[in-house]
């Protein structure tokens, strides 16, 4: 049967390429609800600022990029755990960052910074805290890695590379807890013989900008890390968190 | 509006910066607002950027939002009608002639595998391409997601007669163009 026009038009609707992605649907309520949770001043300010668009992604892009790996977006946010209230600040402005880069090279820096923080934070909890936080960080670097992975206009092979270069390094350490099961991204064997602690850098990949001073990114000195004492008495509000992640739900 | 009293409910908590509020109200409007971005737009990858811009604004401003006088979902579709024009101010948009406008899609389907109706609607799609942007946006607000005249009126900030006549001259330049 022959349809109107009016009709054609109607069910426009249901034809797939005109519906969200399921992906982008799942990924985008993520970045969004962080985002409006968070707020970072420089996203703020550029939509307030009616940049154009272009021009806005490469600024707020390399800006946010540059704050990562060389220095620090929110101060008491970059110590938190996995689990802890702050955790949420530190990951939305990775978040953020990813988003906004305007190059593979630079999607692909941030990754790679993303997953030695990862690692660092399971490092941390091996020495610090409860096994319960340990599997914890080491679902969060699981859970991370494989969304970096499906990150569009990474270079995929350096980002899993480093993955398993990040594993192998905390399997090294000594304080590492055996693993039960496989990451799925080691090509490692597990419960690999300890020779001693093989430190956790964050090491940058091509390209290295470095800071003002000259100061190569990823060191001590250019990151300008702040030590507990500095930070003492912040306070930040941080809302309730939402369920988030992967939620779809069809439209009614 | 359509669930006017349940989008309100929910607006009321976003306002009191409720997370889980705002969630749901992604979730309520993200298809609507993201065709309507598509078929401004025509390419995926800029109506996905489009569309997360317009809730990260919605999101930002939705304490600034008063509900007297404008539904909740106009002042979204302003705030992606605005974000669209923006779009346009800094890219180059491609220009759909008559003359391709009715070229076969190439959907990587073959002839046998399309239905009909489908086929059909792929034309009407690349035929939408054809039309100047203000009847594009009004066929799209009142064909595809079939909202009100009056509705339309408060997205478009246009008086109701006027989108009649827009509305009108819109649907009869499309059937000139598929030559229905």
């Amino acid at each position: 049967m022959k349809q109107t026009l009016e009709e054609l038009l109607r069910d426009m609707k249901s034809l797939p390429e005109v519906q969200p992605r399921m992906q982008f649907r799942a990924n985008a309520r993520v970045r969004i609800l962080n985002v409006s949770s968070v707020r970072p001043a420089s996203v703020s300010l550029l939509h307030r600022m009616n940049f154009p668009y272009h021009i806005a992604r490469w600024a707020g892009g390399i800006a946010l990029a540059t704050s990562l790996l060389g220095g620090t977006l929110v101060y008491a946010a970059q110590y938190s755990n996995p689990g802890t209230p702050l955790y949420p600040i530190k990951t939305a402005s990775e978040e953020v960052a990813l988003r906004l880069a305007p190059t593979t090279g630079l999607k692909t820096s941030i990754a790679t910074t993303v997953i030695d923080r990862r690692a660092a934070e399971v490092n941390d909890l091996e020495a610090h805290g409860s096994r319960q936080d340990v599997e914890k960080a080491v679902t969060t670097f699981q859970t991370t890695a494989h969304s970096l992975e499906n990150i569009k206009g990474i270079n995929i092979g350096e980002v899993e590379s480093h993955v398993r270069d990040a594993e192998r390094d905390w399997q090294a350490s000594p304080n590492a807890t055996p693993r039960g099961t496989d990451s799925g991204h080691s090509g490692e064997g597990k419960n690999q013989e300890r020779e001693g602690r093989v430190p956790v850098t964050n090491s940058v990949t091509e390209p290295t900008p470095s800071t003002s001073s000259g100061e190569k990114l990823g060191t001590d000195k250019a990151l300008n890390v702040p030590t507990a004492e500095d930070v003492k008495g912040v306070q930040i509000n941080v809302p309730a968190q939402s369920g988030h992640g992967g939620e779809t739900q069809n439209e009614q | 509006m359509r669930r006017d009293s349940t989008i309100k409910d929910i607006v009321a908590r976003a306002k009191a910066a409720d997370t889980t509020a705002l969630g749901e109200l992604y979730d309520a409007l993200l298809s609507r607002v993201y065709r309507f971005v598509y078929f401004r737009v025509s390419r995926r990858e800029d109506a996905e950027d489009i569309t997360e811009a317009i809730f990260v604004k919605i999101f930002e401003n939705i304490g600034t939002y008063d509900e007297r006088g404008l539904p909740f979902e106009a002042w979204v579709f302003r705030i992606a009608r605005n974000m669209v024009i923006d779009f346009y101010r800094t890219h180059q948009t491609v220009t759909v002639t008559l003359e391709n406008a009715f070229d076969v899609p190439d959907t990587g389907k073959s002839p046998e595998e399309h239905t009909e109706i489908t086929l059909q609607m792929e034309y009407v799609k690349t035929a939408l391409q054809a039309l100047p942007d203000s009847y594009r946006e009004i066929i799209i607000l009142k064909y595809i997601e079939e909202y009100e005249n009056e509705e339309i009126s408060q997205i478009l900030e246009k008086p109701v007669d006027q989108i009649r006549v827009l509305q009108s001259r819109a649907l009869q330049k499309l059937k000139t163009l598929v030559h229905v």
